[in-house]
């Protein structure tokens, strides 16, 4: 029984991984066509990295993200602290108007931002495309700071102001050290959601401004491409690479009475947080 | 901590970015310029009921019901093992279910236009075994393979999630009072999975159902979907207000399947992960 | 208590949403008291408490702190400090940080700071604890932290907000005598706030019993124990037997079927009044020397005394709590005796 349940599991395991495996051989084959093995090469990383189109989607693709996630976050932090502080009905109002983009089908969210910038008359391009990322970024930067503080305690605050600390000066030293796990999960998942985004940015950008996922998109629409395979082995490296970062982080904040099963329950929530978001 | 005014800004940033695009869909779905201005019409919903267009709908729905079942039927065993004590680095196993959802979304459905090309990998296997070759690239069952491997993980996490949580004195209070393995999966484990299984029915069904993307790559140019409706009106017909009511139809498909849900979240207790 | 008075609380008012929290309350307190403020959840002594700590603004009132009105001066700007419900430390500062927070705010050296911080680990009996994070600390630890990192900005009052209602019943007869040597020792006023009347009757020089908003009685534990000026009062310090009766003139009540001499006057002819008896002041006597008679309908050992129930002892379903050292057969006829000073009358419509 416990060798069939392995069994399976490694099963399912193929089925996943397979597709990333062949990408990465392939990258390194010297044939073009599929079929066969043409013998290792480096030639198809050199040429992407001498591809000015896809070059210049990932210049914008890092500018946007990075752009658009420290905006969101700044934003979310301040936003996150006022719906907390709101009362009810207020709050409610609030949080439900967040959850919009969340729950909104991403095309929807795509277009109805494509409507309105063009009822602005506001060009698609660099500028069209970081309002977008900032505005399906902000929620969730906002869903990973309440949890911190409702888990804070309601008193910590007013205690610093009782022992003579200004607001800002609590607001520093006090919520944000105790806020900050959630910041910067909030962070972490906005420049994740933005570097992958692309239902929304196809329908926000324009006049030559792209990111990778729309670049790929096109250049899979015109057929295989060695490139793509040299490129998805560097993504999948940088997201191992991240993932392994964020993991090591998590169990840190987790480790002062944190069960393991709750911190495997956290990266869980972490993934399934962006589920609407592909 | 009184202070609200500083989530002011945010509130503005909503009304302009959220909520005012919404009313412009609504606005674009029921009405029409013409030489005299703008009017109000039902047009473009009433186009809708082409036949061409229902087709599209059903379509849609169908290939994200037999999606979710896909997933389902796979996910639910998997994430049940490992939930149990088949293996003991659980969290590895966890990490490496996450892992592929992490990679790029268009790369990983492009991986599969790879691996099903005629003269692919997957091909040249089956012929080395001398089994016939699969060829249903550009096919719906491509879209629906598509559609599994990106959201598969979806299915688990949640379930795994919920049944991990279990309380393992539950099952051995059932085995205590006399039942054997299959009494404790019915009666126990299976009811108390549900909150679990409709988060990740949700989780595939949402996305599968409102995808233009894979059904762009692994479709075909010609294979429609109501996420490829859409985008056709305002990318290449610029019937903005047709595309505008089929974006409305999406929502509300939506809206009316998360009803469902929460309904049924509700009275089996709830506790998934949304 | 002659000192001069440190802070007046004047017609303060306050609700939240629509509904009142405080009616109009008038409180002076003293340097160097120690006062309690008491009474159930919901009564308004947390938020009597927060308007003086300066968290919350009173609608209708003023505050006056030294005679200078203090409605609006901010909490990181008076000369109070709080011990807040389950502490309130820092979770990412360790003991030393905590205690010295308030000290680095005013910019002291650093000197200045080790001295003082370390004077009070030791004042609370924490000496060694100064680099140990808050997280590790046990209840009663983490309440000394609280204390010390009140104290060791000198507060010119410090207000406790139910600090000892999360630890176990044994570390809370310890801290409350701490806590009032420390009082004494340092000769600051404490602000107190608490729902039990035990702790309140132990520690304080003044209670203040509070109930919807409003306050029921100010004295010494001794006047609200011996002469609760309402039946809320006398029910809730204490157990009480409250009972119904009717003033004839003054010194003269009947109530459970009998007339009874009291030590109480000025009410209006035959005016019916609640009648409060403890139940350790009624003595058991045998039956025919009972002012009152009655059977024993149960009996319970309570460690100091034995808790009985007397019913029967009027025509209606009146009960009455006893107290006694002597036990009494349950189902034995025994006869009650209460001395006139121990018949408390209290006017009507006050009752909760």
């Amino acid at each position: 029984m416990r060798f069939l349940k392995r069994s399976y599991v490694y099963l399912i395991f193929t089925f996943l991984y397979a597709p990333i495996v062949i990408l990465v051989i392939y990258s390194f084959n010297d044939s073009r066509s599929r079929g066969a093995w043409g013998g290792f090469t480096l030639r198809w990383y050199v040429e992407l990295f001498q591809d000015r189109q896809i070059m210049n989607a990932l210049y914008y693709t890092v500018a946007i993200a990075i752009l658009a996630s420290l905006i969101a976050t700044l934003v979310g932090i301040a936003a996150s602290i006022g719906i907390f502080n709101m009362k009810r009905v207020k709050r409610d109002i609030m949080v439900n108007v967040n959850y919009l983009p969340i729950l909104n089908p991403d095309i929807v969210t795509g277009i109805a931002l494509m409507l309105l910038f063009a009822s602005i008359k506001l060009p698609l391009g660099f500028i069209s495309l970081l309002l977008a990322h900032i505005t399906f970024n902000i929620p969730y930067v906002i869903l990973s700071i309440m949890p911190k503080l409702k888990q804070m305690n309601k008193h910590l605050y007013e205690a610093a102001l009782d022992l003579g600390a200004t607001p800002f000066y609590a607001f520093k030293k006090v919520i944000m050290p105790e806020i900050m796990p959630g910041v910067i999960t909030g962070f972490l998942l906005a420049l994740t959601l933005s570097l992958d985004d692309f239902v929304i940015s196809f329908f926000t950008t324009g006049n030559g401004v792209t990111n990778l996922s729309i670049t790929i998109e096109s250049m899979a629409r015109r057929g295989i491409s060695p490139k793509l395979n040299a490129l998805s082995t560097l993504m999948f490296l940088a997201v191992l690479l991240l993932l392994i970062i964020v993991n090591i982080r998590t169990s840190k904040d987790g480790n002062e009475g944190r069960s393991k099963n709750e911190n495997i329950r956290q990266s869980s929530v972490f993934v399934s947080n962006s589920s609407h978001h592909i | 901590m009184k202070r609200q005014w500083i989530a002011y800004p945010y509130a503005v940033w909503m009304v302009i970015f959220i909520v005012v695009p919404l009313f412009l869909i609504l606005f674009f779905s029921v009405t029409e310029t013409t030489s005299e201005g703008i009017s109000f019409t039902t047009r473009h919903f009433q186009k809708f009921l082409d036949p061409i267009y229902i087709d599209v709908l059903v379509r849609s729905v169908l290939l994200a019901l037999y999606s979710t079942i896909i997933c389902l039927l796979l996910g639910y065993p998997f994430a049940l093992v490992l939930a149990g004590k088949s293996f003991k680095r659980k969290n590895v196993i966890v990490m490496l279910t996450v892992i592929p959802m992490w990679m790029n979304f268009l790369l990983r459905t492009y991986s599969w236009m790879t691996l099903l090309e005629r003269n692919g990998p997957l091909n040249s296997i089956l012929s080395a075994l001398s089994l016939p070759n699969l060829n249903i690239l550009y096919t719906e069952s491509a879209v629906v393979l598509g559609m599994v491997y990106n959201f598969l993980p979806f299915m688990i996490l949640p379930i795994y999630s919920v049944v991990s949580r279990l309380d393992d004195s539950l099952v051995e209070a059932a085995q205590d009072l006399g039942s054997n393995e299959l009494t404790v999966f019915k009666r126990v484990i299976l009811p108390l999975s549900l909150p679990g299984v409709l988060s990740g029915i949700t989780m595939v069904f949402m996305p599968a159902v409102t995808t233009f993307v894979i059904s762009r790559l692994l479709g075909g140019a010609q294979f429609m979907l109501i996420g490829n409706l859409i985008e056709r009106q305002f990318l290449s017909s610029g019937d903005w207000g047709f595309g505008s009511a089929l974006s409305i139809i999406l929502m509300l498909i939506i809206l009316l399947s998360m009803g469902v849900m929460s309904k049924y979240e509700r009275e089996y207790g709830g506790g998934g992960l949304l | 208590m002659t000192n001069e008075p440190i802070l007046k609380l004047d017609n303060i008012s306050k609700s939240f949403d629509g509904t009142s929290a405080l009616r109009s309350i008038n409180l002076t307190i003293r340097k160097n008291e120690f006062v309690t403020l008491l009474g159930p959840s919901g009564c308004g002594k947390t938020t009597t408490l927060r308007i003086i700590g300066g968290f919350e603004e009173a609608d209708q009132g003023d505050l006056f702190f030294e005679d200078k009105n203090i409605n609006h001066l901010p909490a990181y700007k008076r000369k109070v400090n709080t011990v807040f419900q389950r502490y309130a430390l820092f979770p990412h500062m360790d003991v030393f940080d905590n205690i010295a927070f308030g000290l680095k705010i005013k910019k002291l050296s650093k000197l200045a700071i080790e001295e003082k911080v370390m004077y009070m680990l030791k004042l609370v009996d924490l000496e060694t604890f100064g680099k140990r994070s808050v997280k590790t600390l046990s209840g009663g630890q983490q309440q000394r932290v609280a204390i010390a990192r009140a104290l060791v900005n000198e507060p010119e009052i410090l207000l406790l907000d139910e600090p000892l209602g999360a630890l176990d019943l044994k570390l809370r007869k310890g801290m409350q005598l701490e806590l009032k040597n420390i009082q004494q020792k340092l000769g600051i006023t404490f602000v107190y706030v608490t729902h039990d009347q035990e702790e309140a009757l132990t520690m304080s020089d003044t209670i203040v019993v509070m109930n919807k908003g409003l306050i029921q009685q100010i004295g010494t534990p001794q006047d609200i124990y011996n002469e609760p000026e309402n039946a809320f009062v006398a029910n809730f310090i204490g157990e009480s037997n409250i009972v119904d009766g009717i003033m004839h003139n003054d010194y003269k009540v009947t109530f459970l079927g009998r007339l009874f001499d009291c030590v109480d006057k000025g009410f209006t002819e035959n005016e019916s009044v609640d009648v409060v008896i403890r139940p350790e002041d009624i003595k058991i006597t045998k039956a025919e020397d009972g002012m009152i008679r009655g059977r024993v309908k149960s009996t319970t050992f309570k460690g100091v005394h034995y808790e009985m129930m007397i019913e029967g002892v009027v025509a209606g379903d009146a009960e009455m709590m006893v107290h006694s050292t002597l036990m009494a057969e349950k189902g034995a006829i025994v006869g009650l005796g209460i001395d006139p000073f121990n018949i408390h009358i209290m006017k009507k419509g006050l009752v909760e």
